[in-house]
């Protein structure tokens, strides 16, 4: 600050990134119907089958921007680097060769000779790989493509095929539209700023509570969780958390929340919170059925059987299912000899009976 | 008092079969035999899988296994190869019977 007096620092603000991206993403699914939002900044759109409806390639990009100044600032869309090419990698590269304003166009049949001369940073691989690549003195596609497979597939293994199948053009990466389920959101605004931690807590379970209460969540399992809040004096804040597993309670939401919150906390007091729910799996019937309640009625951790004790809910799932088809058709995976030389004596299937 | 009826209608015999089947104990990761083209040493240069030859592009790791000699011998000798297209597979040649066997091991 002391040698640029007239810098002024802007506060990180992903709720409005996110925002703009959605209306970003929006915009351009008015021209083709196939949209990959990649990262924040870099969008694939799959044009295949659009000619008869817009005309040449430079005629759809054209509408492209034309989407985009609907929404944009005209020197924001200027400055947007654009490529055309077979395949996500091909359009990729393309982009990162043009200059603002200019596209680079490829067709199928120039791509390989294009490819040719990049360089193998491109390559969307292990970046431990193409330092390799380039401590053997590779700097270009088209020197990997002297190789054979065999002998990438040697020093790399299942990567260095890839980057072959990438260098030579053979591997055209379709653009897979993104699916987007609606996402459930609970919001919860506080009379005055609050900063403490347990009050934050507090507030997560109760927004899970309502949200996971919301019609549309039923039947569906929640795998991805956004919380968010809006900052006091401006910003916001904002934490993802991937769930390995479908949940369908708050508890096992709230912990990883609470976790990365610790390492990551609003930096300054908190206005409003939101909890959404951006990703879903199957409902989570299945896990129920290990859910052990001791005489508190309150949970037990684990799902191992192995305690001796089997849970309720799985044993009366049994007795359905020998009402029905009249045996147990559940099996168990037993140890017999785990450290046995031989493979088949170590491990099998019994049947599962409670 | 009568067991209730499954409620599901099944060929005559098949309750019992895979009743029958549900008592017993089935071992995992039994060996499946495979057809295995090999050089004038013996080692694997190609293999049938599904319907389709896979040639074997090198051998990663080998070793031997020599078990129960008191009773029925086993004696395997292991390979863990890549193939052209870049899949790992575990084989083993039954020394034995001289027949090869593919198994996870």
């Amino acid at each position: 600050m002391g040698l640029c007096p007239t810098l002024t620092l802007l506060e990180p603000d992903p709720a409005h990134y996110d925002t703009v991206v959605h209306e970003m993403v929006e915009s351009i699914s008015d021209t083709s119907p196939v949209v990959e939002p990649a990262e924040h900044g870099r969008v694939f759109v799959g044009m295949d089958g659009l000619e008869r409806l817009y005309g040449p390639p430079p005629r759809q990009i054209r509408r492209i921007y034309t989407s985009l100044l609907r929404i944009f600032p005209r020197p924001l869309v200027a400055a947007l680097r654009v490529g055309m090419a077979p395949g996500k990698f091909g359009a990729w590269v393309a982009a990162a060769s043009s200059s603002p304003g200019r596209p680079c166009l490829v067709s199928e049949e120039e791509l390989p000779a294009f490819l040719a001369t990049r360089s193998i940073s491109a390559l969307p691989v292990d970046p431990l790989i193409t330092g390799r690549l380039k401590r053997l003195g590779l700097e270009t596609l088209g020197e990997l493509a002297s190789f054979r497979e065999s002998d990438l597939i040697r020093q790399f293994g299942l990567q260095g095929r890839d980057a072959l199948a990438w260098a030579t053009g053979a591997r055209i990466d379709p653009v897979h539209p993104r699916y987007r389920p609606r996402p459930i959101r609970a919001t919860l605004d506080f009379p005055v700023p609050i900063g403490q931690t347990e009050t934050i807590h507090g507030a997560i379970h109760r927004l899970l509570e309502r949200a996971l209460a919301r019609p549309a969540r039923r039947g569906r399992g929640v795998l991805g969780i956004r919380l968010g809040a809006h900052l006091e004096e401006g910003g916001s804040w904002q934490i993802d958390v991937i769930l390995k597993d479908p949940a369908g309670t708050p508890d096992p939401m709230a912990r990883p929340l609470k976790a990365k919150m610790s390492i990551q906390p609003p930096p300054r007091a908190v206005e409003s919170l939101f909890v959404e729910f951006f990703r879903f799996g199957p409902g989570t019937a299945q896990e129920a059925l290990f859910d052990r309640k001791d005489q508190n009625g309150r949970g037990q951790e684990g799902r191992t059987l192995t305690g001796g004790s089997i849970p309720d809910p799985l044993r009366t799932a049994v007795r359905e299912l020998k009402l029905r088809i009249g045996y147990s058709p559940l099996y168990r995976v037993v140890e017999l000899d785990p450290w046995s030389r031989i493979p088949e004596r170590r491990h099998a299937l019994m049947s599962f009976d409670p | 008092m009568t067991s209730p009826q499954p409620l599901l209608a099944e060929a005559p015999g098949a309750r019992e079969r895979r009743e029958s089947r549900a008592r017993q104990l089935l071992t995992l990761n039994q060996p499946r035999p495979v057809r295995v083209v090999t050089d004038p040493l013996g080692r694997p240069t190609a293999l049938h899988l599904r319907g389709r030859v896979r040639r074997v592009d090198h051998i990663r790791e080998e070793w031997r296994i020599d078990d129960e000699w008191w009773r029925t011998p086993i004696s395997r000798k292991y390979l863990r190869v890549v193939l052209d297209s870049g899949r790992l597979v575990t084989l083993y040649l039954d020394l034995e019977e001289k027949r090869w066997y593919l198994q996870d091991a």
